[in-house]
């Protein structure tokens, strides 16, 4: 006796609770408050706002807390709920030059106006274990430079007035492309692919821009300039005539500085390749520029050879949110395209059998096989 | 049938704005007007993921309405889990009424089946589709099956569907089988079984395909001509079961293979759960039914 | 939303038509539906006469339908063209934010009163082989729908032939109407209006003036 499988919903609640208890943990141990997630894991929140493409830390927060930790589960909600939201209207560019720097590290210039601010940085920590987090610690002082810091120029811009690097391939236009409102489009502008890598998946980034150190699609790059501070969110209001200011955000830029031999028309001059992330995020900025200046591969003439050239494949594949429901969609049940399939390999089995010896086809064909 | 449930608050009738529907709206009209042609629209991420029926829940989104009856099946069954979720999805962001009949249902939107008991006009299907492009997996470049589908040069298809025949004596394509629709564009019919694919052909029923990620939405006008793609000497088959259901002898529909043992045994029963129910509750029996038939897992209504 | 935010927007700048703007649907989320059931079935069976609701305010140079499909369909994203005065441009602009079409071409609608002094078809969006979808949806006031006598309609959504008289549409409309069929999968969409009703007619739709 067969009793058809059947409770989906009851077991569906029961899942969820499963879930909330799991969530929790252990009650004796205190409860994560959001405050505490924003405040003592701020780089996982950095990445959950740029990925999930909403700057908000509370929110973010919140996903990382209910999705127990889990980031690309934490951009999904993010994303869900951004969706969601009306569309007041298109902020002006931010302008990073007016940044209020935090940390700015240029990698071609020994010294440079404005100079090399290291910031909060993990760069020349040992990487040992610090056990005295284990108890509750109060951090020391850091000194802090005054707060009118010296004019930070770009090294682009340096580089820019001896005509040593090409001029900045986008011009400001009226006609910015938004991939959250059009469906992209192949081949896609620099724009839309911009915007693309800004939501993309950090470590499918990571490891694109890698590939393109390791040969497959070289751009010896340099870092140009990171920089990470503060920048003003501003709306340009038809009916005032001038912008208003919204807030401010924190971002990180990445210019690389790439190489590039010339051709006929252009003399030998440097290239450009763009990162620019919500929050501290650097390997994602600076990942984002390798892949942006090896997917204009084809508009400086270059051979097309590599994954990161590639800008259908990178645009396609670098949504971890897409990314993620497709490959766990697998899970879902499949018996009935797997039936057709079992059919088929039964039927192609026993008439390969039984064109093999003809007199034991009837042993090999499975009797109950469908046909 | 059930009534509507309590409804979600802070949400708009059927979860979207009024101005995504309106954006999917406009993609559902132009692809009625190109019977499968796969019209780009600017999907929305939904709180379900990628993959898992964000297409048809967007379709069905935006055309259901409060006179509506809805019924989710998923493999045929409006009992498996997502098809579970997205009914409850619907049933909170809508409060419409869902059904698992098929004949009482308005809409239907489905994952992998088409119902056994034939569409009637008036009634909606929305099919959850992963990958709509027919022609993706013999080119993975969207510029070139673009192209393609404008040139209507479809030889790459039929190229591979031969190779099939030359290797197996057979084409080898069990599910998701291309077909041809009136005459112009080569279309997916989503993962259904090549056994489904008849039930396309004329149907009486407006037919909806939504595929979120890919962000494309099509569709089939009632009475459209539907042709799997084939060959003269090697005529499209339905693939075909050998025996009946064993819960209500049915024959001639799709069934599930069920493990029962370790020792090789199975059995093999209906795929559609509403189809087999009422064939039991009108009296047919299969074999491995047994004398418990009021027991076929439950109410057909009680899903709420 | 997004609309609702653009007439907060609008309210600003047109204050002064404000007061002769009429009232859009009494029931923006399923008004909205119900056209667009009426619409999608419309087209999904070329030929069937479809009831849209009727926008108890409806500008005077616009039919309920032709109204309802305006309130239902248009909104910031697409360009509105239309024949029909200021009035109606008005309202629509109100109340979906659509903006009016520099020229037929960059049209997503064309919303067609006067059938008989329109623009030539062939001036709308067409679509292209690679996006046939990128076509201008045709609009279009007539004053007279039978179905028992007319041309015979035959292709997906028609069962078998159907007949369908629409008029006046002007030797030209009617013409190019006619020639649609042929650039498949290119070419145009029609709904046509009359009250509160709508009958469409798809590219995909094949039309004969008698039965083979």
């Amino acid at each position: 006796m067969y009793v058809a499988v059947k409770g989906g919903e009851a077991a569906i609640d029961n899942a969820h609770r499963l879930l909330d208890l799991a969530r929790r943990g252990d009650t004796t141990v205190p409860e994560l408050s959001v405050d505490q997630i924003s405040q003592q894991l701020a780089l996982g929140v950095a990445r959950v706002m740029s990925e999930g493409s909403l700057y908000d830390r509370e929110l973010a927060a919140l996903a990382i807390k209910q999705a127990r930790g889990d980031l690309i589960e934490a951009i999904f909600l993010t994303r869900a709920y951004r969706t969601t939201l009306p569309r007041f209207g298109y902020s002006i560019p931010v302008d990073t030059n007016a940044m209020r720097i935090s940390r700015r590290i240029s990698a071609t210039f020994k010294d440079l106006p404005g100079g090399q601010i290291l910031g909060p940085t993990f760069d020349y920590t040992h990487r040992l274990l610090d056990f005295s987090l284990l108890q509750s610690t109060v951090p020391d002082t850091p000194l802090l430079a005054g707060s009118g810091l010296d004019a930070t120029p770009r090294v682009t811009d340096l580089l820019n007035r001896d005509g040593l690097i090409e001029a900045n391939p986008i011009q400001e236009c009226d006609d910015v492309g938004d991939l959250t409102r059009d469906p992209l489009e192949f081949p896609a502008t620099r724009d839309l692919r911009l915007q693309s890598l800004s939501r993309a998946d950090e470590g499918f980034l990571l490891a694109l821009g890698y590939s393109t150190q390791r040969g497959y699609g070289r751009t010896h790059p340099f870092v140009g300039e990171i920089r990470i501070g503060q920048v003003d969110v501003e709306l340009f209001v038809e009916d005032l005539g001038f912008a208003v200011n919204l807030g401010v955000i924190e971002m990180t830029e990445c210019e690389m500085v790439n190489q590039f031999h010339g051709s006929a028309e252009q003399p030998p001059q440097f290239t450009r390749g763009y990162g620019l992330v919500f929050g501290q995020s650097e390997r994602k900025a600076m990942s984002m520029a390798l892949v942006d200046r090896s997917m204009r591969a084809q508009e400086l003439g270059e051979e097309l050879s590599a994954p990161a050239q590639d800008v259908e494949f990178v645009l396609s594949h670098c949504d971890n949110v897409q990314a993620t429901g497709f490959v766990e969609h697998l899970k879902l049940p499949h018996y009935v395209d797997f039936q057709s399939e079992l059919q088929l390999v039964r039927r192609l089995r026993g008439e390969h059998a039984a064109a093999q010896s003809p007199s034991s086809t009837a042993a090999v064909l499975n009797k109950e096989a469908a046909e | 049938m059930n009534s509507p449930g309590p409804k979600a608050t802070g949400y708009n009738f059927g979860y979207l704005d009024e101005q995504t529907k309106r954006m999917i709206r406009r993609a559902i009209l132009k692809a009625v007007a190109i019977p499968g042609y796969q019209v780009p629209f600017a999907s929305r991420e939904m709180p379900m993921p990628y993959g898992w029926g964000t297409g048809g829940v967007q379709v069905t989104a935006a055309v259901i309405g409060t006179e509506d009856v809805l019924k989710v099946i998923d493999q045929g069954s409006d009992d498996t889990t997502n098809a579970v979720s997205i009914r409850k999805f619907f049933v909170r962001t809508s409060g419409v009424r869902t059904t698992t009949s098929t004949a009482d249902a308005s809409i239907i939107q489905t994952r992998h089946r088409i119902p056994e008991r034939p569409l009637q006009a008036g009634q909606i299907i929305v099919y959850q589709v992963p990958i709509p492009e027919p022609l993706r997996f013999l080119e993975p470049r969207e510029t070139e099956t673009r192209r393609m589908h404008a040139l209507e040069e479809y030889g790459l298809m039929h190229v591979k569907l031969y190779e099939d025949i030359a290797r197996h004596k057979t084409i080898a394509t069990t599910y998701a089988y291309p077909v041809k629709v009136d005459g112009r564009y080569v279309m997916d019919p989503s993962p259904t079984p090549k056994f489904d694919n008849p039930k396309m052909d004329m149907s009486p029923a407006l037919q909806l395909f939504g595929a979120g990620r890919e962000k494309r939405i099509y569709a089939l006008p009632p009475y459209t001509k539907v042709k799997s793609l084939d060959f003269d000497d090697h005529p499209f088959e339905v693939n075909r079961f050998t025996t009946p259901c064993g819960l209500c002898n049915a024959t001639g529909v799709y069934l599930d293979e069920v493990i029962l043992d370790d020792q090789g045994g199975r059995m093999f029963a209906c795929s559609d759960t509403d189809h087999c129910e009422t064939r039991r509750v009108d009296g047919h029996r299969g074999l491995l039914l047994g004398d418990a038939h009021g027991q076929v897992g439950g109410s057909r209504h009680g899903d709420d | 939303m997004n609309t609702q935010n653009q007439k907060r927007g609008a309210l600003g700048v047109r204050s002064q038509l404000r007061q002769k703007i009429g009232r859009g649907f009494d029931d923006p989320v399923h008004d909205a539906h119900a056209t667009f059931r009426a619409i999608m079935t419309a087209l999904a069976e070329p030929g069937k006469v479809r009831v849209t609701p009727s926008p108890a305010d409806a500008p005077a140079a616009l039919s309920p339908a032709m109204t309802a499909i305006a309130l239902a369909l248009t909104d910031f994203e697409t360009p509105v063209w239309c024949d029909a005065g200021p009035e109606v441009e008005a309202y629509i602009g109100f109340h979906t934010g659509a903006p009016m079409a520099l020229s037929p071409s960059a049209a997503a609608f064309a919303l067609i009163t006067r059938p008989e002094r329109a623009p030539r078809l062939s001036a709308f969006a067409a679509g292209s082989l690679d996006f046939p979808d990128r076509s201008t949806t045709i609009v279009v006031a007539i004053d007279d729908i039978a179905t028992d006598a007319g041309w015979y309609l035959t292709g997906p959504g028609v069962a078998s032939a159907r007949r369908l008289l629409v008029a006046p549409l002007g030797e030209s409309m009617r013409t190019e109407i006619l020639a649609n069929r042929a650039r498949f999968p290119c070419g145009l969409d029609f709904l046509f209006c009359r009250d509160a009703t709508v009958v469409g007619l798809p590219r995909s739709t094949h039309i004969d003036q008698k039965v083979d």
